[in-house]
């Protein structure tokens, strides 16, 4: 049985629909990534399951229990739905020290004080913490008072816990780490993780599997990050998960060729598949490092030909702006790779292979 | 009590019930508050000034304003507040562009000495001047006249332009504290860019920055004008001996010629009405102004600006400076120290002459000033304590409930701000005498119910300064950790405003403790007011008793001030 089913849950407000008719389910024990681009509606979803909004239409059931529901006039308070919430602001209470915020959770549900105390000083452990333990949190920096927050939500409930954009904030060291240490308790504790962020690459790391939404609050793909790596759904969440080159071709015989007003190029479909019944505009979208840049044998072969525009050292590896007919294609090639085969000079010729590239329509 | 709730708007609102309870409660209890102290009594001055039992009779209205002596006390106040308001600003505006634009030494001294003014109640001022300019007994005129030999005094403290030199001592600080800050806030670039662009200093002051201050010296200039508007004490103690009427001073002797009977309220309900007219078209010229010249380039972070060299203006600016702040501050406060000691008022200020005599006699043997000063101690505790918990209520309903009605609430709560004292004292007289189940005349409890009123707009915007600082995350945080929406409020955000809320019960309890324009008008044999019974006694010609009084409230007030800060510096520590 699913921990959380949300069904058809829309949410207004005033006009303005924010959520319409989403529907969700999160596995127990699974960790759950909701990614989209700011403000497409994630974090109200985060406030209706936490019951600090109620939905306007639509129902959300929670380990079997019906928690928010318009219909059947149904909104279970906050405090009686057993969420750990990590806020993105971490909402770390500047007036209690960082083991009283710990303990504040089984104060409330009257854990017996001596296994409050154990309890807490354990969380406070697994965060790596225990030296704070007797600190206000403004003598914390921004990545303890996070710790904080996350003990809390441990403490607070051992079944489901809520991260909205936690680890943003935290520079990119930090952010890593973070990452690794979520993944790391909520494998080691069994509890059922459900991230909100806007980063697509951390959520990539540091989930079981990923719900992308777009602006409009609608869910474009639901799957692992494997598959929403290796089969975006569409040329939205393509771009959304990663830098991506789109090249407008259309199906010409066996072929694609490139629409462009520049010099006309061709390439093979190869393992592409391709409905063999239009010959409506396509786009082949690729990312940087899964093209290859190989010198240029025969000008009239198969295959397509760009200009090396620029070339930018990255230390672990390459960037090239490569123009193709006209179109613009970023590239990228790991250092080593480039300095084995020759590093392109800016102005020069040559060839592009592509590795599994995707087909999308047009639109 | 919670499940209570749950029913009650389970049935009325359906959805979201559960969550909005303990809101939609904290809404209505707010409402019915606001309507019972502010609104009723308001309502019911217009009433009773229309109605004669249950009768309209419209024609009171147009004879009470009409009335010649009511009419001098018309053109009397505006002629005072408007020249209050012109010294007062020029004044202000003075000193604001000394200590804010120019290289002036003592600075900080000067900044020390005009926050005094705003301590003390203006009618102490008004007090120690007469001890110096009244006409025959004051110090100066006599010394004048031993000098000269004259018969006539020097000065005439009793008259229009006396009443408007106090009133322009205490409230020029409005002025001054708005520009200063705008000044400080300013961005100094706009400045410098002008110099660099060519302007001259004269220039720049004319062209760049009094338009950027505008919007703030019209603020204090408007504050002026509604606090000198509705200012009881310095024209009561000023101008009564000559016949010198305001509309507030009026309103009280119409009330207390009276004795208290329904025609002289109602008299004094219609010139009430009048007044607030007044009041009420001096902020809506605020409003025209205040919208005509709003400027975003005042900043909220400091800067530091470049200064104007006085050069050889700065001696005598310098003297000026400290010769007129020794005048407005130090002068006053020391005869009152002075005078509380002497054996009787008109002997010289000489050592024999000094006794303790009067403190024993107010502070031991005369039952009426202790009675007084205990009502004033419970009066400004409870209603600081009241008031501060009732802002935070209202401030919490309208920054984060945000109901339907929260715009009716604001102008509520605010409304006491642009009501004078004396006003909402009659009203408090009208719907607590009696009209309504109670009758509360003559008990503390009608002084308590009208501080509450005249406060509610200060805690108000105390407790909304800090509530703004707590994110709502903090309180949904604990709602998710179990706690229910009365136990977050109670675990998180009152711990939080704390601070807040005892600096708000401070900014009640000092200016309640010197309260004098509404009690005076509500007081009852045992339940005179500090301010009341320091009036009381002046007024009976004991003006060293008075000033002894006097000191003695000026100590509490000092001590309520320090404990005022010491708790501000202690939060700020804490950020």
């Amino acid at each position: 049985m699913p921990i959380v089913t949300i069904k058809d849950v829309t949410v207004r407000y005033g006009k303005n629909v924010v959520i319409d008719k989403l529907s969700l389910q999160v596995e127990r024990g699974e960790n759950l990534a909701i990614v989209g681009p700011s403000s497409c509606g994630k974090t109200t979803l985060m406030r209706a399951l936490c019951g600090f909004i109620k939905v306007n239409e639509g129902e959300i059931t929670l380990q079997g229990t019906v928690v928010s529901s318009a219909a059947k006039r149904v909104l279970v308070p906050p405090e009686k739905r057993n969420i750990g919430v990590v806020f993105q602001d971490y909402a770390v209470w500047p007036h209690l020290t960082v083991i009283e915020n710990i303990m504040y959770p089984l104060k409330k549900r009257r854990v017996p004080k001596e296994e409050m105390r154990s309890r807490a000083y354990n969380a406070l452990a697994q965060v790596k913490m225990k030296e704070f333990a007797e600190r206000l949190p403004s003598q914390l920096s921004g990545g303890q008072q996070q710790r904080v927050a996350l003990a809390r939500a441990l403490v607070s409930s051992s079944d489901l816990i809520v991260l909205d954009e936690p680890i943003t904030n935290l520079d990119a060291k930090l952010r890593e780490e973070m990452a690794y240490e979520i993944r790391n308790l909520q494998r080691t504790m069994g509890v059922t993780v459900i991230y909100i962020t806007h980063d697509q690459e951390t959520a990539m790391t540091i989930s079981d599997r990923m719900v992308i939404m777009d602006r409009k609050g609608y869910i474009r793909q639901i799957g692992t990050p494997e598959e929403i790596w290796n089969h975006p759904q569409d040329q939205d969440v393509y771009k959304f998960i990663g830098v991506s080159n789109f090249l407008p071709v259309h199906r010409n015989g066996d072929t694609l060729a490139l629409v462009t007003t520049g010099i006309p190029q061709t390439l093979p479909l190869g393992t592409l598949s391709v409905d063999l019944t239009t010959t409506d505009r396509m786009l082949l979208a690729s990312r940087p490092m899964d093209i290859r840049l190989v010198p240029v044998v025969n000008e009239d072969a198969l295959g397509l030909i760009g200009e090396v525009e620029r070339v930018t050292y990255l230390g672990n590896q390459f960037d090239y702006i490569v123009n193709v007919s006209g179109h613009q294609m970023r590239v990228q090639q790991d250092s080593l790779d480039a300095f084995r085969e020759g590093v392109p000079v800016e102005g020069s010729r040559c060839g592009l292979v592509f590795r599994n590239p995707t087909l999308y329509p047009a639109v | 009590m919670r499940y209570m709730f749950h029913k009650i708007f389970h049935t009325s609102k359906g959805m979201g019930d559960k969550h909005f309870g303990l809101d939609q409660s904290l809404f209505i209890l707010s409402l019915v508050i606001l309507l019972v102290t502010v609104l009723i009594p308001m309502v019911m001055i217009v009433y009773s000034t229309f109605f004669q039992d249950n009768v309209f009779d419209w024609q009171l209205f147009p004879r009470v304003v009409l009335a010649p002596e009511n009419l001098s006390a018309i053109v009397n106040t505006v002629r005072i507040s408007f020249m209050v308001t012109v010294f007062g600003t020029l004044l202000g505006l003075f000193y604001a562009w000394l200590i804010g634009r120019s290289d002036i030494p003592m600075k900080g001294v000067m900044k020390a000495l005009f926050t005094i003014p705003y301590m003390f109640p203006p009618f102490f001022g008004a007090m120690a001047w007469s001890l110096l300019l009244s006409p025959r007994s004051g110090y100066l005129n006599k010394l004048f006249m031993q000098i000269t030999g004259n018969t006539t005094s020097l000065l005439n403290i009793n008259s229009i332009a006396g009443i408007v030199f106090v009133e322009t001592c205490y409230y020029f600080p409005f002025v001054f504290l708005q520009v200063v800050s705008a000044l400080e806030r300013m961005d100094p670039t706009l400045e410098e860019s002008a110099r660099i662009a060519g302007a001259g200093q004269w220039y720049v002051i004319r062209r760049i920055t009094m338009p950027l201050v505008l919007p703030a010296i019209a603020a204090g200039a408007m504050l002026i004008l509604i606090s000198s508007l509705s200012h009881f004490g310095v024209p009561a103690i000023l101008g009564f001996s000559n016949n010198i009427f305001t509309l507030p001073t009026k309103i009280y002797q119409l009330i207390s010629r009276s004795a208290g009977s329904f025609q002289g309220i109602r008299e004094g309900a219609a010139l009430s009405i009048l007044l607030v007219v007044v009041v009420v078209a001096a902020l809506y010229l605020q409003k025209l102004v205040l919208k005509t010249g709003h400027y975003d380039i005042i900043k909220g972070k400091s800067m530091r600006p470049m200064l104007i060299k006085l050069r050889g203006a700065k001696i005598p600016l310098l003297t000026i400076s400290l010769i007129s702040l020794f005048v407005i501050v130090v002068v006053p406060l020391f005869m009152i120290l002075a005078v509380g000691f002497l054996k009787a008022y008109g002997l010289p200020l000489r050592w024999e002459n000094l006794t303790l005599r009067n403190y024993q006699y107010i502070l031991g043997q005369s039952k009426m000033v202790r009675d007084s000063i205990f009502n004033s101690l419970f009066l400004s505790i409870s209603s600081g304590v009241i008031t501060m918990f009732l802002g935070v209520m209202i401030a919490y309903v309208v920054i984060k409930v945000k109901p339907k009605g929260k715009g009716l609430l604001e102008i509520l709560s605010l409304l006491p701000y642009s009501i004078p004292g004396i006003v909402l004292a009659i009203g408090v007289i009208l719907v607590w005498s009696g009209a309504f189940v109670l009758n509360l005349y003559n008990t503390i409890w009608i002084i308590l119910i009208a501080y509450i009123a005249r406060y509610v707009s200060f805690a108000m915007k105390s407790a909304s300064a800090s509530l703004e600082q707590v994110h709502y995350s903090l309180e949904e945080a604990a709602r998710s950790c179990g706690a229910t929406h009365l136990e977050s409020l109670r675990d998180i955000t009152l711990p939080l405003i704390r601070p807040g809320m005892i600096a708000g019960f401070f900014l009640i309890f000092l200016p309640a403790m010197r309260e004098l324009t509404t009690s005076v008008l509500l007081y009852g044999p045992f339940t005179r007011t500090l301010g009341v019974a320091i009036y009381a006694i002046n007024a009976e010609g004991n003006t060293v008793q008075a000033s002894a009084l006097a000191t003695v409230a000026i100590l509490i007030i000092v001590l309520g001030n320090l404990a005022l800060r010491f708790i501000t510096k202690e939060r700020k520590a804490l950020q």
